[in-house]
């Protein structure tokens, strides 16, 4: 998620450079600066944007103006779109959203309130399948709670009755997620994973209703599950963030460091990648699959004699291991 | 004695130094010499070392201090006999040539700890051989008495050689070079029809009479006769040596293939013949050597049996003189090169001739290859007039080592003379043994190009070209043209090469995905050949919709090795979502169990979407039962 593009929009350079600093420290490193709307604007239609922060109040175009535009190209409809004010009136704020913002920030700046809500809305356009459920089953209770059930049920029998296929049981794992109908929710995205078998969100999904059960053993290996399928179907982003939220509910898994130290060789970060392999040695130090991955990255850094040690490594930790004893004859006949 | 004459005489200064001290080496065990175990058990020593000429020699010399030698008296020696094997003093002999020996040990003498301390001297000899000299030496351990018996098995477990054990007895008498230790009783056995042995005493009686008496002899078994099974193992294994060696090869089959169908005069074994010679020899008499009897052996055949393929096996002794396939003609005034003018001489080869044969390095790569090619059309035809003859493939054992052995020798043979359109050929030779230091892929108006340029500074232009990029990239995979720690390969095209992110990648990623392509043991001929590996190459529109793939090439391997080229160009009209199933669909026809994909782009910016498309139609087509993924515990292996 940190390498989505972020904008931000401001015609006081003080005020853009803050905010900058602050978006750069919650963990976003692709932020570009635009000094006015006009140039927003530019940058809008030369690079890819995936989210837009834009002061509300400034002279040349004000950034109410510049979401109106905004909203009415097809290419950047959805693209979150938060304003910025130092204080919000009632009228701003329905403005705003009658456009169609995002969200509204106040300055200063809450970092946990800007955090959040950049990430769900990340979140949100990443995965169009989760949003689509999410709307529709938001408006199915907006029904209920507006006394009107027939329409309401409507809407849930829309919902579930599409033809059977993997989004149909993703969405009903999702509402009965919301329910609190765990045991159901896990089922209906078991079904998922069984129509089809790399739908990784659906894995995703699933560990997280482990960990609402507490089951978190559990939630950890399907959420692992889900970073392999990603990072087997090279979504390298979608791996990175769900191995990074694992870790952040604390837990030392070898298998998540393992992971790690994979994606980061992919991603050509070999620094990264072994200190990530040296965690997972901390915690498991006699796996032979850690030795022979670094040995692995040793390789592509073209280093055979440290390859050669790590390969070895691995096994003496599992003599048997197959995969190891090729590698080591490559590097002796001169082949890697 | 003529022989390790020859030898001393064509090696350089170093390499005699060398061959010298190996012996040596091997005999004494002192931390300040190379090959030194700490263990308790004796791992060194060769049998009545101090009677040797290597030891005088080495003394003469102050190689070594001759109290190293008398500090290190042992009981009881670790081996009995230290032989060469090969080309070592014949005409046949290179500045390349390697150092094979036979060490002969007697395996009840030896603890599984002792052995170990022997294997691990031989290693760090080894080593210190190629470090310092640069020479690639080979030591077979063997045991006395199963070698005896034709047995070549490990220090433990069954045996598991393919190569025709009858041959490698024939050639160890042919060509042995006695070093240290006791000398094979066959050497002083009267030859095999010799008028003494149908008197009443066979070769058996006779050795261990003979052994009997003597303790410095010792018994290496005996070569009777050559089985028809024998003789195609033999044709198998050339086959498969071709690879390597095709001039070689084509020499040494024919041989094999004289014993099992030539007239009988043509099968008294060459090992017994050059043996008739020992006593006959002058001291510069080179009519003993043990490949000229090989070359004199299979002219004959051919002008008997095959006067038509006559010339071919002319050529092939012509560039084996000439040390194929960097073919140069022998220097001056030395035997080999009075053997090849007497060739030439015999042959009534003009000056053309001669000179177009010892032009070779300068041929083109296609003329190189068809010369290649006709020699293993020639084994190809030797194995199958043998099949057709013998009809011994019916015959063939079922269970066991044996099953086992031919079925590696068949399948290899199966990989190296399959022909598919789609196969990735071979180069020849020549180009494989080039060192190459850069190599330069170019795309060029709809082909592409390889250029190389060498150690020695030579640049080769279009060296191979193709329509297809994998069908280079897949040449220089199949004949292993880019050895990545000394070379460099770089691509020249429009277009930047993406994997799993949208940082541009190197060439080399590419090389390391189908790493190791060939087997590096022969286990993996023991079973019918299964896809390994699919290399998918997205290629995307230049200009106009950057986005939009217009192809998709396909390089498969298989745990064989062998590789092969597919390609899908796509209709223009066409939607993503088809382009998928077209490919997923090529994918099912390779469809293994153990398949492993590595996809990559060649595109201006980098499609994340596209792995996942392709691998869920895959997917789609390839899972009817629909099962879920199953959960690994273990971590994540990230596979060469």
């Amino acid at each position: 998620m940190t390498d989505r593009q972020i904008l931000l929009v401001d015609d006081d350079k003080a005020t853009l450079n803050h905010l900058e600093k602050t978006v750069r420290t919650l963990g976003f490193n692709q932020v570009l600066l635009a000094h006015g709307a006009d140039n927003a604007w530019v940058a809008m239609k030369n690079m890819k944007i995936d989210c837009i922060i834009c002061a509300y109040e400034m002279k040349e175009m004000t950034g109410l103006a510049l979401l109106r535009i905004i909203r009415r190209e097809p290419s950047s409809s959805d693209t979150p779109f938060f304003l910025t004010d130092k204080a919000f009136t009632k009228i701003k704020v329905i403005k705003a959203g009658q456009i169609g913002v995002t969200g509204l920030f106040v300055i200063p700046y809450d970092e946990k309130v800007l955090s959040k809500k950049i990430r769900s809305a990340l979140d949100k356009i990443k995965e169009p399948v989760i949003q689509k459920a999410h709307e529709t089953f938001e408006h199915g209770l907006e029904l209920i709670e507006k006394k009107e059930y027939d329409k309401a049920i409507q809407v849930f029998t829309q919902l579930v009755s599409q033809k059977e296929n993997p989004e149909y049981y993703f969405n009903i794992g999702y509402i009965k997620t919301s329910q609190g109908k765990h045991g159901e929710a896990i089922e209906a995205f078991s079904m998922a994973t069984r129509l089809d078998r790399l739908f990784a969100k659906a894995y995703e999904e699933m560990g997280r209703v482990y960990k609402l059960m507490g089951d978190l053993a559990k939630a950890e290996e399907y959420m692992q599950l889900a970073a392999e399928i990603y990072m087997d179907t090279d979504k390298i982003g979608a791996a990175e963030d769900i191995l990074n939220e694992i870790l952040e509910s604390g837990t030392d898994s070898l298998n998540v460091f393992n992971t790690l130290g994979v994606l980061y060789r992919k991603k050509g970060d070999t620094q990264l990648a072994l200190t990530q392999y040296k965690k997972a040695l901390k915690v498991h130090p006699d796996e032979p699959y850690i030795y022979y991955n670094i040995g692995r990255l040793y390789l592509d850094l073209k280093d055979t004699s440290q390859a050669k040690q790590f390969f070895q490594a691995a096994l003496e930790k599992d003599a048997g291991f197959e995969e190891a004893k090729q590698v080591i004859k490559a590097i002796d006949l001169g082949i890697v | 004695m003529v022989r390790m004459r020859e030898a001393v005489r064509y090696l350089t200064k170093k390499k005699l130094q060398i061959f010298i001290k190996i012996p040596f080496l091997l005999h004494i065990n002192s931390p300040e010499y190379p090959g030194f175990t700490d263990k308790n058990e004796i791992a060194h020593g060769i049998y009545n070392f101090e009677n040797s000429g290597f030891y005088k020699e080495s003394v003469k010399t102050n190689i070594f201090p001759k109290s190293i030698i008398e500090t290190n008296k042992i009981e009881t020696p670790a081996i009995l006999g230290f032989y060469h094997i090969g080309s070592l003093g014949t005409f046949t002999q290179s500045k390349g040539s390697d150092f094979d020996y036979w060490v002969i040990i007697d395996k009840r003498k030896f603890s599984k700890d002792r052995y170990d301390s022997l294997e691990k001297k031989l290693d760090a000899i080894l080593k210190y051989c190629r470090e310092e000299y640069q020479q690639e030496v080979t030591f077979f351990v063997m045991d006395q008495k199963e070698i005896s018996k034709d047995c070549y098995a490990p220090f433990k477990g069954e045996e598991t050689l393919t190569a025709p054990k009858i041959f490698l007895k024939e050639e160890f008498y042919r060509t042995y070079l006695m070093i240290a230790g006791k000398i094979p009783v066959w050497s002083v056995l009267p030859e095999s029809n010799d008028s003494q042995i149908n008197t009443g005493m066979n070769a058996d009686g006779m050795a261990a009479q003979v052994l009997s008496m003597y303790d410095d002899l010792i018994d290496l078994g005996q070569i009777r006769t050559i089985p028809v099974e024998d003789v195609l193992k033999g044709l198998l294994w050339h086959i498969c040596k071709s690879v390597s060696d095709p001039v070689k090869a084509v020499i040494k089959a024919t041989m094999v293939f004289s014993y099992g169908f030539g007239k009988p005069t043509s099968q008294l074994l060459l090992c017994e013949k050059i043996k008739q010679g020992y006593s006959k020899a002058g001291i510069d008499d080179y009519a003993v050597d043990p490949y000229k009897a090989v070359f004199d052996r299979i002219l004959e055949f051919h002008e008997a049996e095959d006067p038509k393929g006559i010339n071919l096996i002319k050529n092939a002794i012509f560039f084996r003189l000439c040390g194929y396939p960097d073919v140069k003609m022998p220097d001056e005034n030395t035997p080999k090169r009075f053997l090849l003018d007497k060739y030439i001489r015999i042959w009534n080869l003009n000056k053309n001739q001669v000179g177009k044969l010892a032009s070779f390095s300068n041929w083109s790569e296609s003329e190189k290859l068809l010369l290649e090619k006709s020699f293993v059309q020639r084994l190809a035809q030797m194995y199958n007039h043998a099949i057709e003859k013998s009809g011994i493939i019916k015959t063939l054992p079922e269970k066991g080592t044996e099953k086992r052995n031919w079925t590696i020798l068949r399948n290899k043979t199966m990989a190296r003379l399959r022909k598919s359109p789609n196969k990735i050929c071979e180069c020849s030779t020549y180009l494989k043994r080039r060192k190459i230091k850069t190599l330069d892929i170019i795309e060029k108006s709809n082909l592409w190009e390889l250029n190389i340029f060498t150690e020695t500074g030579q640049r080769i232009e279009r060296l191979y070209t193709h329509s297809h990029f994998l069908g280079v990239w897949g040449w220089v995979l199949e004949n292993q043209l880019y050895l990545r720690q000394r070379a460099s390969i770089n691509l020249h095209m429009d277009f930047k090469l993406f994997e799993s992110v949208d940082t541009a990648i190197h060439a080399d990623k590419l090389y390391m995905a189908f790493q190791p392509l060939k087997p590096l043991s022969d286990s993996s001929y023991e079973q019918d050949a299964f896809w390994s590996k699919m290399m998918i190459l997205f290629l995307y529109d230049k200009q106009i919709r950057k986005d939009r793939l217009y192809k998709a090439e396909f390089l498969i391997s298989n745990t064989w090795g062998e590789l092969f080229l597919e390609t899908i160009e796509f209709a223009p009209q066409i939607q993503r979502q088809e382009q998928c199933r077209q490919m997923a669909e090529l994918m099912g026809k390779y469809s293994d169990q153990n398949l492993r994909f590595f996809m990559y782009q060649f595109s201006d910016i980098h499609d994340p979407k596209i792995v996942y498309q392709l691998k869920k139609a895959y997917s789609d087509l390839d899972n009817p039962e629909r099962k879920a993924v199953h959960i690994n515990k273990k971590p994540y292996l990230d596979r060469l």
